[in-house]
């Protein structure tokens, strides 16, 4: 029987799991995502019932195997209000969280860029660069982090006009071959934590897209909504 | 000793939300023993209901009519149109007695992570209502969940590219409540959506 009290959270997703209760996907610093029953939560008495994604709680849970139960839970911190464009970002994030990071595989930077994110992502200017962020740091953290300290195999340094070839199985690449396109000023941008404008921002997403479909066992399905939502509004994101 | 039809039955019982084999097996031997004619009605009602129910092409709710009669209704204001996600919120709504305009049913809302988008929703449907001329106003009466939130965002864009105004239901302390025991989140909403007394 394990029990655990006080574990700062982020609901991910929630499933509805018989006529009154929910599963919840968390994503907590020491435990990486877990998965707890909330047992009777979405009766009309039931006490706190604000169990939504992105809400920062602090819970317990107790139980033995893949699904312990709730047994305590407690807003914590700041509320954070997403809306609008901000809103489908974290939807994406959340995504990206649940298809990436297995259960119980503690990652307590995946946790932190996390909270970042959600912060960030509120101001307008800077979702593109933020997502992009946090995927470079998720893919970091999970062992699929990307070379940008030097070229493939001799890590001679990187030249800002070189347009290189980056091969996930080595690295940025001189000539031809195979492997995505991309100069070697948004790698060095990259390798600072920065995403730079225009093409350079382009690349980055490209880099990082390309490195994340390599993991995922099947493609991500709010991208896809995304475009459908464009299409119907003036919406246009491109995650 | 396993009697084949009594053991449909209890199937087709457990069809039901929240009945499980027990509660299958106790509405079985009831209407079995005790309330035949009722059994009989029950089967009645569910075959014309499933026979005749169909979506009013006008608000997309359960209706036994091509359009509702809510949405004939003479007395109602046609320049209001409310958007819910369940028939449930229009019953929920309608007892309020507050609103007098027509409804228009999503049968869902956006939920990008269960794959859930605009073409699952259905909302060409509510699109070309909105074009129709006839409504002013769309009051987004959605939940107040992040996908109920997504949900009301998006069709208060698609409202904004028709020219109809677009208002949401306010979010705020529960009538009969201490401002003690509500949650901080739905304190801060209150807060920012506070008005002149």
């Amino acid at each position: 029987m394990t029990r655990v009290s006080g574990q700062p959270v982020f609901i991910l997703h929630r499933y509805e799991y018989g006529e009154t209760s929910l599963v919840l996907e968390c994503l907590t610093p020491e435990f990486g995502r877990v998965g707890v029953l909330a047992k009777g939560v979405r009766r009309a008495n039931a006490g706190y019932r604000n169990l939504d994604p992105f809400a920062p709680l602090l819970i317990g849970w107790s139980g033995r195997g893949e699904l312990p139960v709730l047994t305590h839970v407690e807003p914590y911190g700041i509320p954070l209000a997403l809306s609008g464009r901000a809103l489908w970002c974290g939807f994406y994030v959340n995504e990206l969280v649940m298809a990436l990071l297995h259960r119980h595989d503690a990652h307590p930077g995946i946790f932190h860029a996390y909270a970042r994110v959600l912060k960030l992502i509120t101001d307008k200017g800077r979702q593109d660069a933020e997502l992009r962020l946090f995927e470079l740091v998720l893919l970091r953290e999970l062992g699929y982090g990307l070379i940008l300290d030097g070229e493939a195999g001799n890590r001679v340094a990187l030249e800002p006009d070189t347009l290189y070839r980056y091969a996930f199985d080595s690295g940025p690449c001189k000539g031809t071959g195979e492997g995505v396109p991309v100069h070697g000023r948004t790698l060095i941008a990259l390798g600072c934590g920065q995403i730079g404008d225009g093409e350079a921002r382009r690349e980055a997403r490209r880099l990082l897209k390309a490195a994340i479909d390599r993991q995922l066992r099947a493609p991500l399905r709010t991208p896809k909504l995304f475009r459908q939502i464009s299409q119907h509004a003036t919406l246009v994101l491109k995650p | 000793m396993e009697v084949p039809v009594i053991e449909e039955l209890k199937q087709a019982l457990r069809r039901l939300p929240g009945v499980g084999p027990k509660s299958a097996q106790r509405m079985a031997f009831h209407l079995l023993g005790r309330d035949r004619e009722g059994a009989r009605r029950i089967a009645e009602a569910i075959e014309n209901a499933v026979r005749d129910v169909r979506h009013c092409t006008r608000c997309n709710n359960f209706s036994d009519r091509d359009v509702c009669t809510t949405c004939l209704s003479v007395r109602r204001d046609p320049a209001l149109l409310c958007i819910v996600e369940s028939p449930a919120d229009v019953v929920s709504l309608e007892q309020s007695g507050a609103f007098h305009g027509r409804y228009f049913v999503l049968m869902g809302r956006l939920s990008p992570l269960d794959g859930i988008g605009p073409a699952e929703l259905g909302i060409e449907r509510l699109e070309a209502r909105l074009r129709d001329g006839e409504t002013k106003e769309v009051v987004l009466a959605t939940n107040f969940t992040v996908e109920g939130e997504a949900t009301a965002h998006f069709i208060a864009e698609i409202a904004r590219a028709c020219g109809i105004r677009a208002t949401r239901i306010a979010h705020g302390i529960p009538g009969g409540s201490e401002l003690e025991y509500i949650d901080r989140n739905t304190l801060a909403r209150a807060l920012g959506a506070r008005r002149d007394a």
